[in-house]
């Protein structure tokens, strides 16, 4: 093992253990360590900010591609650094309003992608496709308006639903109202079957609450679990190649 | 309420036990192989299924805090795309995310004869997520420009025939955040591109409606989703770092669960002779 | 003439000039719109607001084809509307704007930590550490960048991280930065068991279902659970639900999921709300009421 090798693998280990001897108590060398941790952080991140996105995106268009234009993003976001004085601090909220604007410009097509599948996906078959009573109504209908009806329902429906899906179905969809009543904040709950669903609701919100706390618990051990691998299985090979 | 001990010295006892549950396995070197749940096993096909022309995008967003679990997450994940010789792609909107990525990566293109720019490609960090993610629907090479050392993406073979969205088979956001409902709502969805998660284990069970709508095609959850993939990549005798860990981590939670109950028995205990005196 | 005289490349002296006339008229601009009354800077940057965020409402809803040219004879139909080939640029400018303003956090940080620094107050080794974590990581990260930006192959790469500046980047990266953020999420572990034992009561029947659930949930998670508690019971009988793994995965995909969905519903809602007072100016409070 190199001497350089050596000094980061000690490194490591002695800075985990100052983090760790916070259990014991708080102390200085946990302090100091904490404080070195946030100063490595804010150099790394800038340097990366520079090497990563403005020298390749602002510097190298810019100075070897001879684009002088992109100048004015550069000073556009000069514009931040106004807020630190008072006269001029208007200019921040300029390009503050025009970012927060692409945002919330942008978060209108999150709402069509991202949650509008949700709502279809919550319209379950609650009635077997082939249940008789359907399927005599059906027939009933396609007697009335063939060509009309034949465009809208299927002459027959392949079956493929079970028992149990269409009993998970059934208890999805009462969760759903229930919990989503639960959150109507807008209007007192007078009425009794409200009031009933809102509290079952809040039941429901328990078990979601259990199960995300389970998770989080392995989450937090395997992270535990990953520093003492480390300290006491392999030092060199957490952060660098396996 | 405390049972006897002064409060310092529970609180001591109880991080030592802690630790013991975590490292005793290591020594025992005893490992459990996990059980296979559907939402590993789907994220796995969709990795199978992807064609020969086209790339499946890892991003990885995490940092060093979350290593313990999005680490195995994609040393699982490179090691399944490397045997299979898919073309990936690494980047990341968090500037230590490729790194990590880059290393291990590099570390399984030994062990699976995989070179660099000819089965993957490492992008780097990018900032301003929504607009990269809607640059790169329509022109991927013209929004990345160069990997991350600047060699321009012409110039490696892994990008034939990369232009956009269509071209890219899967992606797959290993992240402790909620990126990835960045990338659903501004690439996976308008691009019509399939999309699974390998997320930290707390996040999971918001994902689960996703998982639902067929938004999200597979899903690793946390540590123990990383261990089920390793599974399936090497075999139920595997002995990656997911499983080996997972075993440790099963013996945290029953000290978890016997510290609550004990907790709760003590309790109820104090109370009644508190209701008898 | 003029536009392509403006968007002509330029080089050295020519470039230099360009720069200097673009930081002047950006300057001039700023300086004239310094003098408007407050009322109309207000105007100005609800105006900027509202266009920024119509440029992306109206790049995604406008069909696909919108003030285009029909597609030419052998060309598959029209994708894009017209907004549509202004979403790179957009994104490239909006990543240097996002990078200049990184040296915001860092001027906060750096004005917290030096006053106990200059005035030797109790703690000011903190200080110093934050500021020498600082400068070294940043001199030698881009020391380390240069060396690298000249590397071509795979043998220059390695000699460039095994020579003293990458050694020493390698310590300060692997050493000590990814450790101590490692670590201090690790944390959370111990504190988790602590809290098990000392503060999870179950005083309440909801109390009592939400801990049920997560024991279920942890136990389905981990092999011991799945192997030793009900790995005996086989698959493929009607009883085989009783299997942890089975139970955690209906917890996870039915009520769990239901509950979520529900929750998303209401962030949607939210969302659109938010994203409606921010794109019209609509929102109040301290920072959007301030004097111009």
């Amino acid at each position: 093992m190199s001497g350089w090798t050596l000094a980061t693998v000690v490194a490591g280990a002695v800075s985990t253990l100052a983090i760790f001897s916070l259990l014991y108590k708080e102390n200085p060398v946990y302090r100091f360590f904490e404080y070195l941790f946030i100063g490595l952080a804010t150099g790394y991140g800038l340097f990366r900010a520079w090497s990563d996105v403005l020298y390749p995106r602002w510097w190298i268009p810019m100075y070897q591609q001879g684009q002088w234009w992109w100048m004015f993003p550069f000073l556009i976001g000069l514009l931040y650094y106004t807020i630190y004085i008072r006269k001029l601090a208007w200019m921040s909220r300029l390009v503050i309003g025009t970012l927060m604007g692409l945002g919330a410009g942008a978060s209108f097509q999150a709402i069509a992608t991202q949650y509008a599948p949700q709502i279809a996906a919550s319209f379950r078959p609650l009635l077997p496709p082939n249940w008789s009573p359907l399927s005599a109504v059906r027939g009933l209908i396609r007697a009335a308006a063939p060509e009309f009806v034949d465009r809208y329902v299927p002459a027959s429906v392949p079956n493929n639903l079970t028992a149990a899906e269409l009993v998970n179905n059934w208890i999805v969809i009462i969760i759903l109202l229930s919990v989503m009543t639960y959150f109507f904040f807008s209007f007192e709950h007078r009425s009794p079957v409200v009031r009933g669903a809102a509290k079952f609701g809040r039941w429901m919100l328990m078990i979601s609450f259990g199960a995300v706390f389970g998770q989080t618990i392995m989450a937090r051990m395997a992270l535990a679990v990953s520093r003492l691998w480390f300290l006491l299985v392999d030092p060199r090979g957490l952060a660098g190649p396996g | 309420m405390e049972a006897g001990l002064g409060s310092d010295r529970t609180r001591r006892t109880l991080y030592l036990l802690l630790a013991a549950a975590i490292a005793l396995p290591f020594f025992a070197k005893t490992v459990i192989p996990p059980v296979v749940g559907r939402e590993a096993r789907a994220l796995y096909e969709a990795v199978e299924s992807v064609p020969p022309n086209k790339i499946i995008v890892l991003s990885l967003e995490f940092e060093a805090g979350t290593i313990g679990e999005n680490l195995p997450q994609t040393r699982a994940l490179m090691n399944h795309m490397m045997k299979s010789g898919k073309r990936f792609a690494i980047m990341g909107f968090d500037p230590m995310g490729p790194v990590f990525g880059q290393r291990e990566a590099e570390d399984l293109a030994k062990r699976w004869n995989r070179p660099y720019g000819k089965y993957w490609v490492n992008w780097g960090y990018k900032t301003a997520v929504v607009q990269t993610l809607k640059a790169m629907i329509r022109d991927i090479p013209g929004t990345m420009v160069t990997d991350h050392r600047g060699t321009p993406l012409s110039k490696l073979p892994v990008m034939d025939g990369i232009k956009d969205a269509k071209d890219v088979g899967l992606i797959i956001d290993v992240t402790p955040s909620a990126l990835y409902e960045a990338w659903m709502a501004y690439f996976a969805g308008p691009g019509g591109v399939k999309m699974g998660v390998a997320p930290t284990a707390v996040m999971v069970s918001d994902i689960f409606p996703y998982l639902d709508s067929g938004q999200i095609v597979g899903m690793l959850k946390g540590l123990a989703g990383a261990a089920q993939y390793e599974s399936l990549v090497f075999g139920r005798d595997a002995r990656e770092r997911g499983i080996t860990w997972m075993t440790s981590v099963s013996m945290t939670h029953i000290l978890i669960i016997a510290l609550i109950i004990l907790g709760n028995i003590l309790e109820i205990a104090a109370r009644r002779r508190r209701t008898a005196t | 003439m003029f536009l392509s005289f403006l968007t002509a490349p330029r080089h050295g002296t020519q470039l230099f000039l360009f720069v200097l006339g673009a930081v002047l008229v950006f300057a001039a601009v700023m300086a004239a719109l310094h003098t408007l009354p407050p009322r109309a800077k207000r105007w100005l940057i609800v105006a900027c607001t509202f266009v920024a965020g119509l440029f992306y409402l109206l790049e995604f809803m406008l069909p696909p084809g919108t003030l285009m040219p029909p597609p030419g004879p052998g060309e598959g139909p029209v994708t894009d509307n017209f907004l549509s080939r202004y979403v790179e640029p957009v994104g490239y400018v909006t990543q240097i704007i996002a990078a200049v303003a990184i040296g915001l956090g860092v001027i906060n940080l750096a004005r917290v930590n030096s006053a106990p620094l200059l005035r030797f107050r109790p703690g000011w080794q903190n200080s110093l550490a934050f500021f020498t974590g600082l400068i070294v990581m940043l001199v030698v990260g881009l020391w380390r960048w240069k060396l690298l930006l000249n590397v071509t192959t795979v043998a220059q790469e390695k000699a460039v991280n095994e020579s003293t500046i990458g050694s020493l980047y390698r310590f300060l990266f692997d050493g000590l930065y990814s450790n101590l953020g490692g670590t201090v999420f690790a944390l959370l572990a111990f504190y988790i068991v602590s809290a098990s034992y000392r503060a999870f009561r179950l005083r309440s029947a909801e109390a009592t279902l939400m801990m049920i659930t997560a024991f279920i949930v942890m136990l389905g998670n981990v092999p011991v659970g799945t192997a030793y508690l009900t790995g005996w019971i086989p698959d493929g009988h009607w009883y085989s639900f009783l299997k942890v793994e089975h139970m955690s995965d209906w917890i996870m995909n039915t009520p769990n999921m239901a509950a979520q969905r529900a929750l998303i519903f209401g962030i949607m809602m939210g969302v659109i709300a938010v994203s409606l007072r921010i794109w019209l100016s609509l929102e109040r409070g301290r920072f959007f009421e301030q004097e111009l």
